[in-house]
């Protein structure tokens, strides 16, 4: 693999840095990785919510993204590339455990992922109302790894990582009205649930 | 990302922050991912990979083991074309029965014994096979006919008296064993009689093939002798048999 001095620049688009990529350059890989590391982990985290499922899957993105790098395409973008690459490799895994039931995607490494901000959203809250934030995102969290594929992936994609309506048709493979159907449809289905809506 | 104040769902979502732990040696963890999985395969003979292919399907097997059988079957049919049809050997050998009593006498000994050979007193059918072999046109072919039928009394009688004769000789020889005293005269009488049918044998064989020679036409008559010696470990009066000048 070549090496291309691609030094951190926000002048350099992902775009650029795939391009360079598809050009061998593995510093272009590190920074792509650099830069989306983090957004692919809470993208990852939300869907599976497990620790170390997540940090497989996100590995295994990179790969792929490099192995498959000649597909790539810059006129449809470089986010919504990358996270469909994710978002298949969620939904395999999820196929695969309910296939396997027996291995559990629940985190039983006990590091907890969950920013501290969750609990303080609110200052002035007292004890109960932590409480009872608390509880609703527990709740939350399991309505939304109830939700079908592609709805779970077009809430989570819309709500967490700022993605348009076009990108995320392009992830889920659908139009744009499809995409609009499937937010209502999955925030429907999170509020017809929900004990606290 | 989306808010909506008004909605307890949207904004419930909006409060579920996450703060997964980069992971620091993710880029290393990646790299090395990519080496191992663009690493070239080992190298191996494309015969191997479809040995191996095939091996795993039991219909390729079971055509290849056809195959090889009818591949078996033809290698061993066309051995067997060069190396000459047996049933040239079975004809020369009838006729060498029918014009050489030495060789009959000799060959049905062991052939008696195994009921293989026939012991034919005429030509018969081996003149057919004769006037096939040799091309014999129509003419030729009367001529060899009443030449065979002319001498075929003679190799019979021939035929009879070497087999009284060589049991003469087998029973005096036996009694020779058996008693201390040994009847020179006789020996010599015994002995010189068979050797005198033996030689009249061998004669009368050599003129019969001789005057053959003489009916047909060069091409012809080296074919015929070269049939007479299609089986020359069969017979070991061969050479006696055929004449030398012929």
């Amino acid at each position: 693999m070549r090496s291309f001095p691609v030094t951190p620049d926000h002048d350099v688009t992902d775009i650029d840095l795939m391009r360079a990529l598809q050009e061998g350059s593995e510093a272009a890989l590190c920074e792509l990785i650099a830069r989306w590391e983090k957004r692919l982990l809470s993208f990852v985290y939300r869907y599976t919510q497990d620790t170390h499922t997540t940090q497989d899957i996100v590995q295994e993105t990179f790969v792929r993204l490099h192995l498959k790098r000649e597909q790539f395409k810059p006129d449809r973008g470089f986010s919504p590339w990358l996270f469909t690459i994710a978002a298949n490799l969620c939904h395999n895994r999820a196929r695969w455990q309910r296939r396997h039931p027996e291995q559990s995607w629940d985190d039983t490494s006990g590091t907890t992922v969950e920013s501290p901000t969750n609990l303080l959203a609110d200052p002035t809250d007292g004890p109960v109302e932590t409480t009872i934030r608390r509880e609703q995102i527990e709740e939350l969290k399991s309505l939304v790894l109830a939700l079908p594929h592609d709805l779970k992936t077009a809430v989570l994609l819309h709500h967490y990582e700022g993605l348009s309506s076009a990108e995320i048709a392009q992830v889920v493979g659908c139009s744009l009205r499809g995409v609009e159907t499937r937010i209502y449809r999955g925030l429907k289905k999170i509020r017809a649930a929900s004990r606290f809506a | 990302m989306a808010s909506d104040d008004f909605d307890p769902t949207q904004r419930r979502l909006c409060q579920w922050r996450v703060d997964p732990p980069c992971d620091p040696n993710l880029t290393d963890k990646v790299l090395q991912r990519i080496r191992v999985e663009t690493r070239p395969a080992p190298r191996q003979s494309p015969l191997l990979i479809w040995l191996k292919e095939t091996w795993q399907r039991p219909v390729y097997v079971g055509a290849l083991a056809l195959v090889l059988i009818l591949t078996g079957v033809l290698i061993s049919t066309i051995t067997h074309q060069f190396r000459g049809s047996p049933d040239n050997v079975v004809p020369t050998e009838d006729y060498r029965f029918a014009i050489d009593p030495l060789y009959r006498l000799t060959e049905s000994g062991e052939s008696f014994i195994t009921g293989a050979q026939p012991a034919p007193d005429t030509v018969g059918d081996s003149l057919e096979w004769l006037r096939t072999e040799l091309g014999l046109t129509d003419h030729q072919f009367q001529k060899l006919a009443s030449l065979h039928e002319e001498f075929t009394p003679t190799f019979a009688s021939i035929f009879h008296d070497l087999q009284q004769q060589k049991s003469a000789v087998e029973q005096f020889e036996t009694m020779r064993r058996e008693s201390e005293l040994i009847d020179f005269i006789q020996v010599y009488r015994v002995t010189t009689d068979y050797r005198h049918l033996q030689d009249r044998a061998s004669t009368s064989t050599a003129e019969l093939v001789a005057r053959v020679t003489q009916l047909v036409d060069a091409k012809q008559r080296s074919h015929y002798l070269e049939l007479l010696k299609i089986a020359p470990e069969q017979s070991k009066n061969v050479d006696a048999v055929v004449p030398r000048h012929a």
